[in-house]
């Protein structure tokens, strides 16, 4: 998947399904997603989940970082420095 | 009573903890038994609830049934810590919702009703009296229905051990540790009548309370102690949290508790005046010792700990209820990946232990008083930290710093965050007008 497709997900799932009240306008892709209140602790973790099943990775609990979900730049790095689960390579 | 003899997730006990997490599991389709030692509704103590617990009733989808019911409404907090009067409103924070006083009787039977509602298989009267924890395989619970004599089991994929201060898990496994950084007790009653003190800086009468919200009350008694007052509906929570030490040698017997606890309600200053007009509702002292206490393991194969059969920490943040279902949450977050990729347990269980973790020792660690030291705490968990709101941030600098433990939080976040958070959204009072 290419940069821009993971981001475009990201963007559709986080402003239809994460945010507790929907945006205006969708997140750029270097908003800040915790800090401006789009993603708080509940969402990360409904995130993490679409995160894994969309993508076929595995998020590890040391990956649950601040850092690493800070923007959509930034889990967009996260998704695309992983290897796909065993098995799933050929999903999507 | 038809109790399953298999389920996905069996669930001991129904608190705020249980009845969250059978709830958010049958939501996503599994089947789940709760099993309740008592019949709701049941007395608990922990009435006062802040705003953040809002966000779990929303994907519960229990909100309207609690506005429903017509609990108290608290506009904030009126905190007398070493002298000092401090007032704060949630509304300054942008809360738009109420905070609540909540007789827990009440509350946790609609948490408990709506598990029900959402499909979970919830039985009262059945005492969970064993857990088997093979690590090999299935695991199954051992219970015995009310007035039987003979117990049965349920094997299940998954326990999670919401029996609150009971801890079944935690003592049979000894993973219990208790807290010897936090050497308190707590004694507390009802009071009919009193007066309370509202965002006005007012003391009001009982009989005004529909008409003018009260305030959460507190205030500290000398070496850390300190007593709170929560306006219910009908009555008045006022409880004690006193040093273990200074009990020692207050040497007090079981039969002086009520006496002594009305002796320490009239010498403290406030409190007593906010007292004058009420009558102390007969029998109605409890005392709760030892107090504080963590485990070693929040979770292993085939099981979860959550709520207060995890760990408990000093009330001083009202954040029990919110831990409750925080955990609650993550239980059957962490549940549902397991469930979906088996192969991944180990990985999800670390996670879950984590967050959980992170979250009771900044707790634990924003608690602390003269008696530990917040610094012990790591990097990993201060980063849990990090994933609040800058509201919820600033909310729980302003109820330290109120309680006298501004410099514990002030510790755990990054240097460039505490100017951000350290707004004192508070007015400081000369005195309460009575
Ligand atoms: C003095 C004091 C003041 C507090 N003040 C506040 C406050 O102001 N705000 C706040 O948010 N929190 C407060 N708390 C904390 C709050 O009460 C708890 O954190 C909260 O009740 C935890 O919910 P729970 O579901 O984990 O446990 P509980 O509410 O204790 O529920 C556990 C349930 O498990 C059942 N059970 C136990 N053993 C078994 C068994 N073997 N089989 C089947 N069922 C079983 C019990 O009957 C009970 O219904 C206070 C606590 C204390 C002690």
């Amino acid at each position: 998947m290419s940069t821009q497709d993971i981001q475009r997900s990201l963007t559709d799932y986080i402003t239809t399904e994460v945010a507790s009240a929907v945006p205006d306008a969708p997140p750029a892709p270097d908003f800040p997603l915790i800090e401006g209140g789009l993603v708080d602790s509940l969402g990360l973790f409904k995130l993490i989940a679409f995160i894994e099943d969309k993508f076929q990775i595995g998020i590890l609990p040391e990956e649950i970082q601040f850092e690493n979900f800070a923007t959509i730049n930034a889990i967009t790095t996260l998704i695309k420095n992983k290897q796909p689960l065993r098995g799933a390579a050929k999903a999507g | 009573m038809n109790i399953p003899a298999q389920s996905d997730v069996v669930i001991i006990g129904g608190g705020p903890a249980g009845s969250m997490a059978a709830t958010f599991l049958a939501q996503k389709g599994y089947h789940v038994v709760l099993l309740e030692k008592q019949k709701h509704p049941r007395y608990m103590v922990g009435e006062s609830l802040i705003p953040q617990f809002w966000k779990y009733c929303d994907l519960a989808q229990v909100t309207d049934k609690i506005l429903a019911e017509g609990f108290v409404q608290k506009q904030g907090g009126t905190v007398v810590w070493d002298g000092v009067i401090r007032q704060t409103a949630f509304k300054d924070f942008g809360y738009t919702r109420p905070a609540l006083h909540v007789e827990r009787d009440r509350f946790d039977l609609i948490l408990l009703e709506h598990a029900r509602s959402q499909g979970a298989h919830v039985f009262e009267q059945v005492t969970v009296t064993d857990v088997n924890l093979d690590p090999g395989g299935q695991v199954d619970v051992t219970y015995l229905p009310a007035g039987e004599q003979s117990s049965r089991r349920i094997a299940c994929r998954f326990i999670i051990d919401a029996s609150g201060q009971s801890a079944l898990i935690g003592r049979k496994l000894a993973i219990r540790v208790h807290d010897e950084e936090y050497p308190f007790m707590s004694v507390w009653g009802y009071f009919n009548n009193s007066s309370y003190v509202a965002l006005d800086g007012r003391a009001h009468a009982f009989t005004e309370l529909r008409d003018t919200p009260p305030t959460t009350f507190v205030s500290s008694t000398g070496n850390w102690g300190w007593c709170w007052h929560i306006p219910l509906r009908e009555t008045t929570s006022v409880g004690l949290v006193v040093p273990l030490e200074q009990m020692k040698t207050d040497k007090l017997e079981n039969e002086a508790l009520q006496a002594y606890f009305l002796r320490r309600c009239a010498e403290i200053p406030y409190l007593n005046r906010l007292l004058e007009p009420a009558t102390y509702c007969d029998g109605s002292v409890h005392m709760l010792r030892p107090y504080s206490y963590r485990p070693k393991q929040l979770c292993g194969p085939g099981f979860f700990l959550i709520g207060d059969a995890a760990a408990f920490i000093d009330p001083v943040l009202s954040e029990g209820c919110l831990l409750a279902m925080f955990s609650a949450h993550m239980a059957a977050w962490t549940i549902d990946r397991c469930l979906r990729d088996q192969g991944r347990t180990a990985d999800y269980q670390a996670l879950f232990t984590r967050q959980f973790a992170g979250r009771y020792q900044v707790g634990h660690a924003l608690m602390l008083t003269g008696y530990g030291d917040a610094a012990k705490v790591n990097g990993a968990v201060a980063n849990s930290l990090r994933f609040d709101s800058e509201r919820e941030q600033e909310l729980m600098y302003v109820a330290l710093t109120m309680a006298g433990r501004a410099e514990n939080l002030l510790r755990l976040v990054k240097p460039g965050d505490r100017q951000r958070i350290a707004v004192n959204r508070f007015r400081t009072l000369q005195s309460i007008d009575f």
